[in-house]
């Protein structure tokens, strides 16, 4: 008994204990050789530059942007998702406009957006946004999508309307997948933020790497990847949250 | 087709300019092919270090549960960051040369084919290892003999979805050193608004990202030729 | 037919220890029985009653927890390589062609492979796939593959045969052509097989005796013998006494499925 309870604390505690560690040896380290702050900074000295208002007014820009265009990008994704679930004409018409654009390297056409909408947060909404969509849109349509026969005669011979058969048997079979589409949009949108932000180049987290590369503040700018993850995290988390109280509700519900 | 009728006709040069213009673009402007190369060794250096480390990591993990539960949190502070945010911390390590881009690259790659190595060494069925191991196949590259062959399809797979990242990676890393490369044109295309310019870098970008994701896709129907085709029963 | 004992089991016993706040899985209570050499002993009993449990422990991969099991008075503590697995799925190498597929376990097993060529040869041949040996698995279909899984168990001349339900993924008239084509290879290479199955006419078909096991933990119900004529024939299955057999044997397990009935132990005729 004794030996299963200890085995079970190992297996939840162990990453906890592997990054407590890493960080312990980290901070060695860097204090034994001396490493200089401009190459490796220790995690004291990360953790200090934490506390700068400049790190705040940046994440929340970043924030701002990651969380507009992952909303955006969700709610698009899954009304045209929806839509071309319905219509293989649409789905046929479009598919290769958008398999285009799923192609084409979506963080690199910052510096068209910004020709397009001017420099500020709309670029790089754009941009996130582009980068949410198309995952959203993928798992929507594939969730949606009956591609059983045999059903689609059952539910035919029923005389289901469309409108029915989205309620009792389209968003069921389409909402795992459209979490898993979520999941995989978190840390694309930080990505799609970010990524802008190096092309628009005046606030956001991706700015502040940028500058703080420029003045050679490592620290702040280990702070800012931190940051990132973080935010990226925090996003991915909430939607496991939802997930799980949706799927839930849903279920029982149904 | 409708796309050139359009520019031509309707939407002004300043947005989007037509195919033609593009193309002209690409097969005129002198540097081109140099920044062009220049991005395409730069990928593919990157490239093959992601690959080998990757997957050698991948193999090694695979065999410790401890190691996968003990880094799977690094891996995982990894992932939700951008990988191409560590460019301007490379510069700053190896100056504003090739390796900083050669780095950005590596990292953008690394993940995904270390993922798909560790899924790939898992997939080996059970009943296969109960025969190895029934025959007393305790050495373990006898196991390798199997479960890396298994790995492969999986292999492809991360190779597949690590190429196109490879392409943004460098073209990021080039653009925030200013150093050379496509990144370089576009960086150059957005200070002088050269609109057209930066499309013909994009068009250069999805050729390098294509012609890398086509190699691929050819070695792997000539290794793997079962992949394609149903699995057994 | 000689009747030397090939495997014995002496009150085989299995626990799987529960990690965390799991219990304990009794999988496998003292079994008891022999099978004879050249046997053709067949094991039926309930879902996941157990039967896979034992046929692990019987190639060595799987620890037991109590009890004594002994092949060819050998007792077994670590895998044997004198034993060949079938199991459901073929699970062949993709990436080798059939011959070589074939070959495998003489590679592992470190013997010298051309000494091997000509019985694998052989082997290909009396399942009926010559010409195919150059052939790769997804080129063949599922009953193929299942046929080279067979020769792959062959190669390296165990003694003992051990078959995880081969046929279950294969659709009826593949499996009963199988059946048949199995006894011929059986009756061939004299070997002992110990065959797991779910269907209790294809137990009653193949076996010279049924291990009836119950659900679990899996105790030896009875053993049945079976005495019909070989070589066995399909219009067989239609004869009453095949019928009985089965009959027999249902009653045995649904008997069993109904522990807390206090009646239903009427049909316990013993032959």
């Amino acid at each position: 008994m004794f030996e299963l309870k200890s085995k079970f604390k190992i297996t939840t505690m162990e990453p906890i204990i592997w990054i407590i560690g890493f960080l312990f040896i980290w901070e060695l380290v860097v204090r034994v050789f001396n490493f200089p702050v401009t190459f490796i900074p220790a995690p004291s000295a990360i953790a200090q530059a934490f506390i700068d208002l400049q790190l705040v007014r940046h994440f929340l820009s970043t924030t701002y942007v990651v969380l507009a265009g992952y909303v955006i990008g969700i709610i698009l994704g899954i009304i045209l998702g929806t839509l071309l679930a319905h219509s293989i004409h649409l789905e046929r018409g479009t598919s290769p406009i958008l398999s285009l654009f799923q192609a084409i390297p979506k963080t690199v056409l910052a510096p068209i957006f910004i020709i397009w909408f001017g420099f500020g947060a709309t670029p790089r909404i754009v941009a996130t946004f582009l980068l949410v969509f198309f995952p959203l849109l993928v798992n929507t349509l594939t969730g949606m999508k009956i591609t059983d026969p045999d059903l689609l005669s059952l539910l035919r011979s029923l005389r289901a309307t469309k409108f029915q058969i989205l309620m009792k048997v389209r968003i069921q079979r389409a909402l795992p997948l459209i979490f898993s589409g979520l999941k995989i949009a978190a840390p694309l949108a930080v990505v799609g933020a970010v990524t802008s932000e190096f092309f628009v180049g005046q606030e956001g987290l991706g700015y502040l790497v940028l500058l703080s590369g420029w003045h050679i503040d490592i620290p702040l700018l280990f702070a800012s990847l931190v940051t990132m993850a973080f935010i990226g995290l925090a996003l991915y988390g909430f939607v496991i949250i939802l997930e799980r109280r949706i799927l839930h509700w849903y279920l029982r519900r149904h | 087709m409708i796309w050139e009728f359009l520019s031509t006709f309707f939407i002004p040069a300043y947005i989007l300019p037509a195919p033609s213009v593009i193309f002209y673009q690409f097969f005129t402007y002198e540097a081109m092919w140099y920044h062009f190369s220049y991005t395409l060794y730069i990928v593919l250096v990157g490239f093959v270090l992601a690959v080998v480390g990757g997957l050698m990591l991948g193999i090694l993990i695979s065999h410790s549960a401890h190691l996968q539960r003990g880094l799977s949190p690094i891996l995982s502070g990894f992932w939700a960051t951008p990988k191409s945010a560590f460019a301007p911390l490379f510069i700053v390590w190896f100056g504003y040369g090739d390796m900083a881009s050669i780095f950005v690259v590596f990292l953008m790659a690394f993940f995904p084919l270390l993922e798909n190595t560790m899924a790939g060494m898992r997939a080996t069925e059970p009943e296969l290892i109960a025969l190895m191991r029934s025959l007393r196949a305790n050495q373990y590259q006898i196991l390798e003999k199997v479960r890396i062959p298994k790995a492969m399809p999986y292999i492809f797979s991360g190779l597949k979805i690590a190429a196109p990242l490879t392409v943004i990676g460098a073209v990021v890393a080039e653009f925030i050193s200013g150093y050379r490369g496509l990144g370089y044109i576009v960086l150059h295309a957005q200070t002088f608004v050269k609109i057209p310019l930066t499309f013909a870098a994009i068009l250069a970008m999805l050729i390098i990202g294509l012609c890398l994701y086509g190699a691929i896709a050819l070695v792997e129907r000539r290794l793997l030729p079962w992949v394609r085709r149903s699995r057994s029963v | 037919m000689g009747k030397k004992v090939l495997v014995q089991y002496k009150k085989l016993s299995k626990t799987y220890m529960g990690s965390k706040n799991e219990e304990c899985v009794e999988a496998l209570k003292e079994i008891t029985f022999d099978v004879y050499e050249n046997e053709f002993v067949t094991v039926v009993g309930p879902s996941g009653c157990g039967k896979s449990t034992l046929l692990n422990i019987t190639a060595g991969i799987l620890p037991y927890t109590s009890g004594e099991l002994f092949i060819d008075e050998v007792k077994i503590k670590e895998p044997t390589p004198n034993i060949g697995i079938v199991f459901q799925a073929p699970t062949l190498l993709e990436w080798r062609s059939v011959l070589d597929n074939v070959l495998l376990p003489v590679e592992i097993l470190g013997k010298d492979k051309k000494k091997y060529y000509e019985e694998a040869m052989n082997l290909i041949k009396l399942v009926g796939l010559q010409n195919f040996e150059r052939r790769y698995p997804w080129e063949l279909s599922g009953g193929m593959q299942q046929r080279v899984s067979i020769c792959r168990s062959l190669i390296h001349d165990p003694k003992l045969l051990l078959m995880d339900e081969p046929f279950g993924a294969l659709d009826a008239i593949t499996r009963d052509r199988m059946d048949l084509e199995l006894l011929r290879i059986w009756k061939e290479k004299r070997k002992t097989v110990i065959y797991i199955t779910h269907s209790i006419p294809e137990s009653v078909f193949l076996a010279d005796r049924v291990v009836v096991l119950s659900a679990r933990p899996a105790k030896v119900v009875k053993i049945v013998k079976v005495n019909l004529p070989r070589p066995r024939t399909v219009e067989m299955q239609y004869t009453k006494k095949f019928k009985d057999y089965c009959h027999f044997i249902v009653n045995l397990i649904a008997g069993e499925a109904e522990r807390e009935e206090p009646i239903g132990s009427g049909n316990r005729e013993f032959h």
